[in-house]
């Protein structure tokens, strides 16, 4: 459910009352708890927490993942979302010689965009070659599109950097306090010398 | 030793502090813990159940004034990390909000039954931007819109103030952080020795 927060119970490190202090990751509007829950399983696999305070930082690290790949999400969004307008406006420019304006589109322009979007099928093909025989490559588009997005890419970015020297850090101190911690022998047996 | 230029600059630099100098505005920031409270130490049971995990002891009791230098390093730790925790927390509620108020609705319907939703979850906020902006645009009585006019232009909850406030909540959030990884530092090497 969007924006609800996670409250399934970790197994690993500690009981439950210490385990609710960590803050957990609080999904927006649109993103999927399913696939925020099967990365966090797959991170706590192989970060493999053995205590509380492990765990804390495990899962903190698990929230950095996600807002790094919810701010990978946003940019490419932005970028797609330019790649179509470019690519459209390419069409009406090749077709009719000149752009509807007043932000009106050719279906037509709409299709070409749409097919091009598309990673397989006859549509792209089509669209591909139609591309060809205008001299114009995909990459061209591309670049436009970075091009129109620019400056409202630099947040994401800026974010972007942030998260990952974050998560570095976070992965650092993870990793010494898991070479610090002295593991308990779970079966010991404590011999009597007598 | 320190030279006299760099004593200097020191002064200069020093003078060129940010915050408040005027009485109205010292008394303005006077609020600030007020408003959400982070500007404040962590309350003493997180810090309690924080230190029982960075001491994986359930039953551990903090002593604020212990010699103990790992009962020490562990409570300061214990501090830094409520304190993220606490940050992190207003960050992500904040952001939350701005993206239930500033995502844009298909329609007044939408836009209207959003502000329902929001009064009948929160409570009515005479504050509320989006309140105003509807008593503005649909208030027969031209005295009532323009009153809500300027209260919205004041509102906590316009889009300007909720990105300032974001800002300074993402501050807070980094300035615990740089506090927890000095903590966890000298945890460490209490632990290592």
């Amino acid at each position: 459910m969007p924006g609800k927060k996670q409250t399934k119970a970790i197994s690993t490190g500690g009981s439950q009352e210490l385990l609710d202090l960590i803050p957990r990751m609080r999904l927006l509007p649109g993103e999927d708890d399913a696939t925020f829950e099967d990365l966090r399983q797959a991170l706590l696999g192989e970060l493999a927490p053995s205590t509380p305070y492990e765990t804390a930082i495990a899962e903190n690290i698990i929230a950095l993942e996600w807002e790094t790949h919810r701010h990978r999400a946003l940019r490419d969004s932005l970028i797609r979302s330019h790649f179509r307008e470019v690519a459209r406006e390419t069409r009406e420019n090749r077709t009719n010689g000149f752009n509807l304006g007043l932000g009106l589109v050719s279906q037509e322009a709409m299709d070409f965009a749409d097919a091009l979007m598309s990673p397989t099928g006859a549509d792209t093909t089509e669209a591909r070659n139609w591309l060809a025989q205008n001299n114009i490559t995909v990459e061209e588009i591309v670049a436009l599109a970075y091009q129109k997005a620019g400056p409202a890419l630099d947040p994401h970015e800026r974010k972007l950097a942030e998260l990952e020297t974050r998560r570095r850090r976070l992965r650092q101190d993870y990793d010494q306090l898991k070479a610090t911690r002295a593991r308990p022998v779970t079966d010991a047996e404590i011999v009597d010398p007598q | 030793m320190t030279t006299q230029r760099q004593a200097d600059a020191n002064r200069a630099n020093a003078k060129a502090s940010t915050g408040p100098r005027t009485v109205a505005g010292k008394r303005q920031v006077a609020q600030n813990a007020r408003r959400h409270g982070l500007t404040t130490p962590p309350p003493w049971d997180q810090v309690t159940r924080w230190y029982r995990v960075v001491t994986n002891d359930p039953q551990a009791q903090p002593v604020p004034h212990s010699m103990d230098p790992y009962e020490r390093s562990a409570l300061r730790l214990a501090e830094a990390e409520a304190q993220v925790a606490r940050t992190t927390m207003a960050e992500r509620d904040h952001l939350f909000d701005m993206q239930s108020r500033l995502a844009p609705t298909k329609d007044a319907a939408s836009f209207l039954n959003r502000v329902i939703d929001r009064s009948v979850a929160q409570g009515f906020d005479v504050e509320d931007y989006d309140t105003l902006q509807l008593m503005a645009t649909n208030s027969e009585d031209p005295f009532i819109a323009g009153a809500a006019r300027i209260v919205a232009s004041t509102s906590p909850t316009r889009p300007a103030a909720l990105r300032r406030t974001m800002k300074t909540l993402t501050r807070y959030r980094r300035d615990a952080e740089s506090a927890r990884r000095r903590a966890f530092k000298a945890w460490l090497n209490i632990q290592n020795e």
